[in-house]
C-alpha cells in the first residue's frame, strides 16, 4: 500500500493519452481533408529560432517533470506503526516488531508459509499492512480467528487501535510446497 | 478522517491497480521522447549537425502524404487510445473483501478458491485432485469429477460452499455453481 495519488496517474496516462491521439488524428486529418472539410488546421511551417528554443524549453520541462513524477511513485510506507511519548520518554514500535509478533502467533498454522508486515501512512496516519501467504486450499476462517487473536492483542500491547489491512495472498511456491505429514 | 472512511479508502486501494507502474512506463517513454526533441532543437537552433533527424526535416516530413507518415498516425491514434483505456477503467484486482469488525481483509481470488474448494472436497468426499475450483468477480465455479459407480451429491456442495461464502461474505457477492462430471474416474 503506498500513497500515490492514483487519480493523477490516472490523469496524467489520459492526457498523454488524448495527446497522441490528437496528433494521430491531426495528421490523418492533413492528409484526407475529405473526411472533415470543415476542420482547419494548422500549418507547421518551418521551424525558426523561437520555435526551436520554446520547444527545447518546454522539452526540458516535460523531462523534469516526467522524472520528478516518476521518483514520487511507491512512497509511503513508514518504519514506525506507532509512537507514544510519556514522562519516561518515547516508545516506538517498529514494523519488522510487528511481523515477528504475528509469525510468532500464526506458527502452529500449517497454511500460512510467510508473514510480512509494513507500516505505511494514509492520510498523515498509520496503518499496518499484514501480508499473509497462504497455503493452497488453507482454512481461511481458522486463519482469520488466528489474525484477530493477533491484533486483538497486538492493540493492547501498542495501546492503540490501527487500521489494519490484511492482505491474504497465494503464492506460487505455497501451492507448489507439500503439506508436513506425520506418519 | 473518520475510521470508516480510511476503512473504505484502504479496501478500495487495495482492489484496484495504481497505474502507478502504467503511469511509470508512459513517463519513461515521453521523458525519452522529450529529451531527444529538445536535443534536436537546441542542436538546430545553434547550428550544429543534428542527433538524428533535423527539425526541419521532420516538419518537411509531416507536410508530406507518405504510407510511412500514415501509418504512424494511426500507431498514434491506437496507441491514445489503450492509454485512454488504462487511464479510464476500474483496474480491478483478482482479489475480494471480506467482511470483519476489526480489518480491512484482502484474500486474493486463488485463495478463497482453495477455501471453497477444500470445504467441496471434504462434503464431496473425493480426493483433492478431483475438485477444481476457480473464483471469478462474483462467481465461484467447483468441478467434482466422483470415483465410478460412487454418486456426489451436488446440491450437499452446493449448500457447504454457500454456507462458506456466507460467513466469510465476500464483496463483491461470490455466487456458488457446481458441476459434477458425467464421467466418473475408476478407483479412490
Amino acid at each position: 500500500m503506498t500513497s500515490s495519488n492514483r487519480i493523477a496517474n490516472r490523469v496524467i496516462i489520459a492526457l498523454v493519452g488524448v495527446l497522441l491521439l490528437a496528433a494521430g488524428a491531426w495528421v490523418l486529418l492533413r492528409s484526407y481533408p475529405g473526411v472533415a472539410p470543415t476542420l482547419t488546421l494548422p500549418d507547421p511551417g518551418l521551424p525558426d529560432a523561437t520555435f526551436l528554443w520554446s520547444t527545447a524549453a518546454i522539452a526540458a520541462l516535460l523531462v523534469v517533470a516526467s522524472l520528478g513524477w516518476i521518483v514520487t511513485r511507491g512512497r509511503g510506507r513508514v518504519a514506525t506503526l506507532a509512537e507514544s511519548r510519556d514522562d519516561a520518554g518515547v516508545t516506538t514500535v517498529d514494523s519488522r516488531v510487528v511481523a515477528d509478533l504475528v509469525a510468532d502467533a500464526l506458527a502452529p498454522q500449517l497454511d500460512v508459509v510467510g508473514v510480512h508486515a509494513t507500516a505505511f501512512q494514509l492520510k498523515r496516519r498509520p496503518a499496518l499492512e499484514l501480508r499473509v501467504t497462504a497455503r493452497t486450499g488453507a482454512d481461511l476462517p481458522r486463519l482469520i480467528d488466528a489474525m484477530t487473536v493477533v491484533i486483538d492483542d497486538l492493540d493492547v500491547v501498542i495501546e492503540t487501535t490501527t487500521p489494519v489491512l490484511l492482505h491474504v495472498a497465494s503464492g506460487v511456491r505455497a501451492s507448489l510446497a507439500h503439506n508436513t505429514r506425520i506418519a | 478522517m473518520s475510521d470508516t472512511r480510511i476503512t473504505r479508502r484502504i479496501a478500495r486501494r487495495s482492489l484496484h491497480r495504481s497505474r502507478s507502474a502504467a503511469v511509470i512506463v508512459v513517463l519513461c517513454s515521453l521523458a525519452l521522447v522529450a529529451a531527444w526533441v529538445g536535443t534536436e532543437s537546441v542542436l538546430a537552433a545553434v547550428g550544429a549537425q543534428p542527433l538524428i533527424v533535423a527539425p526541419a526535416t521532420a516538419v518537411e516530413f509531416l507536410n508530406t502524404d507518405g504510407p510511412v507518415l500514415v501509418a504512424g498516425a494511426i500507431g498514434a491514434v491506437v496507441i491514445g487510445l489503450v492509454l485512454l483505456l488504462i487511464a479510464l477503467s476500474p483496474g480491478r484486482r483478482s482479489r475480494h473483501l471480506l467482511a470483519h469488525d476489526r480489518m480491512v481483509i484482502v484474500v486474493d481470488d486463488d485463495v478463497l478458491a482453495g477455501a471453497v474448494g477444500r470445504t467441496a472436497r471434504e462434503t464431496a468426499a473425493v480426493p483433492e485432485s478431483r475438485v477444481r475450483t476457480s473464483v471469478s468477480a462474483r462467481r465461484a465455479t467447483i468441478s467434482v469429477v466422483p470415483s465410478s459407480g460412487i454418486p456426489i451429491d451436488s446440491a450437499a456442495v452446493r449448500t457447504s460452499a454457500s454456507a462458506l461464502l456466507e460467513r466469510l461474505n465476500p464483496r463483491p457477492g461470490v455466487r456458488v455453481d457446481v458441476s459434477v462430471s458425467r464421467a466418473g474416474v475408476v478407483g479412490s
